[in-house]
């Protein structure tokens, strides 16, 4: 590429050597047939004028040395030897009578294998024979003599002989495949020694050896030397680079001195002479190849000992050639001076025809430096000027001067194929005196115009020439030729070539070298490895070193800036440590996650033991657990405050709670299901003995002894299933029926239901197993069979509940003769709870009779109670919410024990009225009719607790029936007499006239003067008590036998609230419905289980109860709170109607149609409702979105707190008021009106 | 001009080492002790067993006590570790967090120093003299052509190197975080059980089981306000 380039380049200069070389007559075969040197016939060549043209054709002439030989071309041409050559050449010049001295001189340089450098000066020189001095002429007779054929000699004979040794193609080769390189790797090349020795090596080891074995010392082996070197070469490589690196920075800024350009192809790189450190372009200065190890430039090459100075101009420093006479030139000096030119154009040198140069160039006189006489000087390009300057002071004043390549003129094979221009100052073209970028820009390549760079590369040497190699170590000098500065400049020359190798390092490599008297031989062979070294000029001895140190530089040069690479190593380890962190993170997030989870574990194993340790005692806390959810209202969670309610252990000699329970439980003091459960029932039966029927307390009690039922019972099942030890609280050690739990089939359940499979069986027995049935048939996937088989169930259920009821009533009569004695002995043996219970019992209803004296069984009883349950109700106020538990259970007290005569003939209402219920409903009739009229002993709680209350009732009962001249007595005592027989059709109607008979008296008693939450109480105390307790056992048995009876009883209820509004049509039917309404609510519930009846006051919508018309309720319309609200009649007279003198909105028509549409739409009943906001709006509602208002204040309140925003809460207290309003009016018209009950206002 | 990263790193990286073996090791002593008191309960535990029939119920509820004590000292001394843990994972991740913001440091002032140290090697002096464009064409065969003919002396010629800096240097950064080799052991988060990547998010309930999730796993794409739960925990709480 290099070459090719160089050629396309300068085509002329190689035609022109081609020219030359031809001209020479060095090529043996063109010349000798042109002129074949003969000199032996010379004699006899004819003269030209003397052949005819046919010999002229076969003539060859030669001009030899000023004569003319003639060779014919037919006569052989004999090759001779040098040898013959020579011979014929001493013969010749006898013959030409020369002289004898001259011979001997030239024959010498013959012999001698010639000097390549200076053959090759010679032959340069040898085109200019007319300038040869005598001795350059033997020299051309000598070269030119070699050329003459010697015909006397005879050809020489080939000799050989053969050589014994062994021929070494006897193995055959190889295949390839068998021959493979390994490249070692740097260690490998390291650690053994690359160098071979050559001959000069071998020849002084042998020098040194025969002196060390005269010296009496080993000889050295040729092993080690070549390792020594080795290492020496390693040594001064590593030297050098480190001197590499301090030095690449200077030739950063160089340019070339021919051209003044810092251009820098890949073709023409700009070399750096290695003493001289002079920069020039390959091209410029005929390098065309880029020569290994050092490279000088031609002065330090072979004048290294003194400067230079250029023939042709004053000025040292720069660039130079030799001129073909052996003295300097400068290589821009010989391409502007038109007669000078290079003898070889490739190589650019020699310097040739400064002869030539006519003496008026040299008489000019450069006007820059103003020396006349020194060195050729150019003139102005100019037309008319003549002024005149010296090629390098042009350059160094930055003129314009321009070299254009102009190819075709060099046709003619002359050196001037390119035009040059140059101008003086005055002339220079615009911009080109600026020696900038301009003129680059506008004219192309520019020799000078770049003053500070030609300033740079030139010193004026002659008069007083500080030259630039100064630096250098170099002396002035004031000669042309002096010597002086031999020596200092030769010895500059190894140090720059061979590196120095410090004598530590040196001692360092012999160390490994096991070599008498050391240190001596290592001091031989440094200085003979520096003396090699600096005879190949500097070149390694070890190549790939060389090579590797190349790249190791190339490789360096890419970040020269070491700190850059210091930091981006730097960088590359905190990256690594980034890494590394990260990988920690990973590893202490898998620890953190690690401690998380064993944390987790610990507390499952926690759990773990502590059910494996105490199985019973986990059970038993979660039935306390849900019993305690099933106490929403939180009366029994914490034992009563003996504060408040002073007298409670003077009935209750043994309280109990959840709390306490809890307590209990936590020390282990239970270690059964049936131990926690005696407690409950404990804490239940307490409950119901100290509060009365009426209370809150009493009904809530009532309904936790339902739900804690079945929840105990599942836990007990729990229990048995799991099988637990109960001494240890334990696990039994093998689980005794793990299947047994709620597993049965529906044949199970079918037989139970058949009544004749029980037959064997106690009510009591039976009632157990049905409920058992009930909760796994509860407790299985919701299907077909499972909702007939409840339902089945519930309904055997509810007639084994009311046989069971009438057992009890039986057995009440039986024993009311006992009663009568004993008082409250019966409940001693009665009571279904554990025996301490009943100690209290008996203890309680006498010192409440004394606080109550009127114990009488008449009616008149019940007034002096009023007044003391007025102070109870507003004591119970007082300490807010959780005190009316109490307050109410004192109320209970006192119903209980004063009114236990009433409770009497509530006893036989109520016994008589489920049994009409039943009769009335026709879709129960079947079922029920067949209902098995044994008498069951009364085990379950529930009927020992009605019992109970049914022999204390008998007297009130008596009384009642005396005063209401009702048949209730008969009607039981039927059904008691009666046993199984006892026919509904009797008992029917007196329950029936029961129920509506004695509604009236009660009613007016009841509106007290006080607000709606006391109508409870009061009504209790009053006459009606007997009414109203006898609803509330009936609704207890209901819940406690359940079921069933449920909706007939609503219907009841319907048919009871149709008739008291005609009845007393100013009356208050609502007060008077209260309890009725209240009862046929809960019997409605049993039917879906949620037997919440007795806290039907404490749950927001759970009343059921029917309502009357007039009523005041809760009614809760989509979107809003309850809000306070009268049931209207929609059936009222459309001329209105008077509520105890008030008068009742009368509902418009579209309010009545609309009523109408919707229930038929729903196909349920709407009550049509009368808000008490401003307005009066109607509204239909169903049932379940009504609720009674007033029945208990603490539900009033929750319904009154229940809006979210205050206003509503607002507008809801206001109707609230609005509604005590209205109660209140029509409740005082009634005492108006009716003095009837006057009891009540004391 | 020269920078180092110890510079700012000096904080404390060096005490890293010995805080995570400290910590580690209190971790081990907790982990022993643990383990002891485990022992110590799983003999108690034994005791009660083979003579629960005989004690009294105050004795039970003195001897379960006892247990119980043990455990909490358990869960003590799991606290701790859980926490020690957290902690170390802090520090780690503290020290991470710095050790990124001082690269990122780092790395722009490299880069600054690049095309500084650009402006001062050779080819800068080129740009400097205005010619930039043509020299550096012509500059770059020349550094090729110097590699070939490779046999010469280390000032043979201009040593015009072009090589770019810059451009060598950086793309490593980037690539280097990303080329770590995954860890088998690493960590998995978030409902689809992969190792964490891109944006998390962390549920607010501490006693969650996954603590974070993947930004696209919950449905997110910037971050929410307040405070966020993983769909399993606002499960759990919706059921409380």
């Amino acid at each position: 590429m290099r070459r090719l380039r160089r050629r396309g380049c300068r085509p002329g200069v190689v035609g022109l050597e081609m020219g030359r070389g031809r001209g020479r007559g060095r090529g043996r075969d063109s010349s000798v047939q042109l002129r074949p040197p003969s000199p032996y016939r010379l004699q006899l060549s004819p003269s030209r004028e003397t052949l005819t043209y046919a010999q002229a054709q076969k003539m060859v002439e030669v001009d030899l040395d000023g004569r003319l030989h003639r060779i014919s071309i037919t006569d052989p041409l004999p090759v001779i030897t040098e040898d013959e050559m020579m011979a014929q050449d001493i013969v010749e010049c006898n013959s030409n009578k020369e002289n004898s001295e001259q011979t001997q001189s030239r024959a010498r340089p013959g012999r001698k294998p010639p000097n390549p450098k200076g053959r090759r000066r010679e032959s340069k020189t040898s085109s200019h024979q007319s300038r040869r001095s005598g001795s350059q002429q033997y020299t051309q007779s000598h070269t030119n003599s070699s050329q003459h054929p010697s015909h006397q000699s005879p050809l020489p004979e080939p000799t050989f002989r053969v050589l014994d040794c062994p021929c070494p193609l006897d193995t055959p080769p190889l295949p390839v495949a068998y021959y493979r390189f390994v490249e070692k790797s740097g260690e490998e090349q390291d650690c053994e020694a690359e160098y071979d020795m050559d001959e000069e090596d071998l020849a002084w080891l042998e020098m040194v050896n025969q002196k060390r074995v005269s010296d009496g010392h080993a000889s050295v082996s040729p092993d080690t030397f070549e390792l020594l070197i080795d290492r020496l070469e390693r040594e001064s490589i590593l030297e050098s680079r480190s001197q590499a690196l301090s030095q690449s920075a200077i030739d950063e800024d160089a340019f070339c001195c021919v051209c003044l350009d810092d251009e820098c192809l890949n073709s023409n790189v700009i070399l750096f002479c290695d003493i001289c450190n002079l920069a020039v372009h390959q091209e410029c200065y005929g390098v065309p190849y880029i020569p290994e190890g050092q490279w000088l430039c031609r002065c330090c090459l072979q004048s290294p000992s003194r400067p230079v100075d250029c023939v042709l101009c004053p000025n040292r420093g720069g660039a130079f050639k030799q001129t073909s006479d052996g003295r300097w030139a400068h290589v821009v000096c010989a391409i502007w001076i038109p007669e000078v030119c290079f003898a070889n154009m490739v190589f650019l040198e020699p310097v040739e025809g400064v002869k030539n140069i006519p003496s008026a160039r040299w008489k000019l006189t450069c006007y820059l430096c103003k020396q006349k006489g020194r060195g050729a000087s150019i003139q102005c390009h100019k037309a008319n000027c003549y002024r005149a300057f010296h090629v390098s002071c042009a350059q160094k004043a930055g003129l314009f001067m321009k070299i254009d390549p102009v190819r075709e003129t060099g046709v003619n094979g002359t050196t001037f194929s390119v035009k040059k221009t140059a101008f003086c100052e005055n002339h220079s073209p615009v911009g080109s005196r600026r020696d900038g970028s301009g003129d680059e820009a506008v004219e192309g390549r520019l020799v000078g115009g770049r003053g500070n760079r030609g300033q740079r590369s030139y010193t004026q040497s002659p008069p007083a020439p500080p030259s630039k190699k100064t630096p250098k170590g170099q002396k002035k000098k004031k000669g042309k030729k002096s010597l002086a500065g031999q020596t200092t400049r030769r010895s500059a020359v190894p140090v720059l070539l061979v590196p120095q190798i410090p004598s530590h390092r040196l001692n360092k490599i012999c160390i490994g070298v096991a070599v008498q008297r050391k240190n001596q031989f290592i001091q031989r062979l440094h200085n003979y490895w520096l003396l090699k070294r600096q005879s190949r000029n500097g070149m390694p001895l070890i190549r790939r070193l060389h090579s590797h140190l190349q790249a190791h530089k190339t490789a360096e040069q890419r970040e020269p800036d070491e700190k850059l690479c210091a930091a981006r190593e730097e960088l590359r380890y905190w990256q690594k440590l980034r890494q590394d962190l990260e990988r920690a993170r990973l590893l202490v997030e898998l620890v953190r996650k690690r401690e998380r989870l064993k944390r987790e574990q610990m507390k499952l194993q926690q759990a773990a033991l502590e059910l494996k340790l105490t199985p019973a005692l986990i059970l038993l806390r979660s039935t306390l657990d849900q019993l305690q959810e099933k106490d929403a209202a939180q009366i029994f969670s914490q034992p009563v405050n003996l504060a408040e309610v002073p007298d409670y252990l003077e009935f209750i000699s043994k309280p109990m709670d959840l709390s306490s329970m809890r307590a209990k439980l936590e020390a282990h003091a239970y270690c059964s299901t049936t131990d926690l459960e005696g407690d409950f029932n404990l804490m239940v039966s307490n409950c119901l003995r100290y509060n009365s029927k009426e209370t809150a307390f009493h009904r809530a009690a009532l309904h936790l002894r339902e739900v804690g039922g079945a929840v105990l019972r599942h836990a007990h099942r729990q229990a048995q299933s799991i099988g637990l030890d109960p001494s240890t609280g334990m696990h039994l050690p093998d689980s005794p029926n793990k299947h047994g739990f709620y597993q049965c089939t529906w044949e199970d359940v079918d037989s139970l239901l058949d009544p004749d499979n029980r037959l064997h069986l106690s009510t009591e027995e039976q009632l157990k197993a049905l409920l058992e049935k009930l909760d796994m048939v509860a407790s299985m996937r919701s299907s077909g069979g499972r909702t007939k088989r409840i339902r089945l169930l519930r309904r055997e259920i509810n007639t084994v509940t009311h046989k069971q009821q009438r057992s009890q009533s039986h057995n009440g009569k039986e024993e009311e003769e006992e009663e009568e004695e004993n008082g409250k002995k019966d409940n001693v043996e009665n009571s279904p709870l554990t025996s301490a219970s009943t100690p209290g019992k008996d203890a309680s209803p006498p010192t409440l009779e004394s606080s109550c004296p009127a114990s009488s069984p008449l009616p008149g009883d019940a007034p002096p109670e009023p007044p003391v349950l007025g102070l109870v109700t507003a004591g119970r106020r007082s300490p807010g919410r959780r005190s009316p538990g109490r307050s109410y259970k004192r109320q209970r007290s006192s119903p209980s024990g004063g009114k236990g005569q009433s409770d009497d003939d509530a006893e036989v209402e109520e016994t008589a009225t489920p049994c009409k219920q039943k009769e009335d409903s026709e879709k129960f009739s079947p079922s029920q009719t067949p209902s098995p009229p044994t008498n069951a002993c009364p085990l379950i709680g529930v009927g020992r607790r009605t019992s109970v209350l049914f022999k204390k009732a008998k007297n009130g009962a008596r009384l009642a029936k005396i005063r209401a001249a009702q048949l209730q007595y008969v009607g039981t005592t039927e059904g008691k007499t009666n046993g199984l027989d006892s026919s509904p059709t009797i008992i029917k109607p007196p329950s029936e006239t029961a129920l509506s008979t004695p509604a009236p008296p009660p009613t007016p008693s009841s509106p007290s003067s006080h607000c709606l939450r006391s109508r409870g109480p009061s009504s209790d105390s009053e006459g009606d008590k007997p009414l109203s307790l006898v609803k509330v056992e009936g609704f207890t048995n209901g819940l406690g036998k359940h079921k069933d009876d449920s909706s007939d009883i609503a219907s009841n209820d319907q048919k009871h609230s149709v008739p008291p509004p005609p009845k007393r049509s100013r009356g208050k039917p609502a007060l008077a419905k209260v309890p009725e309404n209240q009862n046929g609510g809960s019997v409605q519930h049993p039917t879906s289980l949620c037997l919440c009846s007795g806290g039907s006051m404490l749950l927001p919508f759970d009343s059921d109860t029917e309502l009357t018309p007039l009523d005041l309720v809760w009614a809760k319309c989509r979107g809003y709170p309850s809000y306070p609200a009268m049931v209207v009649d929609p059936d009222m007279p459309q001329e209105g109607l008077l509520h105890n003198g008030i008068p009742i909105p009368v509902p418009p028509g579209d309010v009545l149609k609309l009523g109408e549409r919707r229930q038929k739409e729903t196909g349920e009943r709407h009550y049509l409702v009368l808000f008490f906001d401003t307005k009066r709006t109607w509204q239909w509602l169903p049932r379940d979105k009504l609720l009674q208002m007033g029945m208990d204040d603490t539900v009033d309140k929750l319904r009154l707190m229940e809006g979210k925003k205050p206003s509503v809460r607002k507008s809801v207290h206001t109707a609230y008021d609005r509604a005590m309003i209205h109660l209140n009016h029509v409740i005082n018209h009634v005492k108006g009106n009716l003095t009837f009950n006057p009891s009540n206002f004391i | 001009m020269a920078v180092t990263l110890p510079r700012f790193l000096r904080g404390g990286i060096e005490n890293l080492p010995c805080e995570l073996q400290r910590n580690f090791t209190l971790m081990r002593d907790l982990d022993n002790r643990t383990e002891e008191k485990k022992g110590e309960i799983d003999k108690l535990a034994e005791e009660y067993i083979s003579s629960v029939r005989n004690l009294a119920s105050e004795q039970r509820v003195e001897h379960l006590q006892k247990i119980q004590s043990a455990y909490s000292k358990c869960k003590e001394f799991s606290d701790d570790k859980v926490q020690l843990a957290m902690q170390t994972y802090e520090m780690v991740d503290k020290h991470i967090r710095r050790l990124d913001a001082d690269l990122a440091r780092f790395e722009n002032e490299l880069k600054e120093k690049l095309e500084v140290s650009g402006y001062e090697s050779p080819e800068g002096r080129g740009l400097k003299k205005g010619e930039g464009q043509g020299l550096r064409e012509k500059r770059g065969p020349k550094g090729r052509g110097r590699k070939s003919s490779d046999e010469d002396s280390p000032r043979k010629k201009k040593l015009k190197n072009s090589p770019g800096l810059s451009s060598a240097l950086l793309p490593m950064q980037p690539s280097d975080v990303l080329d770590m080799p995954v860890d088998p052991n690493e960590p998995t988060y978030c409902l689809c059980h992969q190792v964490s990547y891109g944006e998390m998010i962390g549920c607010d309930n501490p006693d969650c089981p996954i603590e974070w999730f993947h930004f696209a796993c919950v449905d997110l794409a910037t971050k929410p306000k307040g405070k966020w739960f993983c769909p399993r925990c606002t499960q759990d709480k919706k059921k409380k």
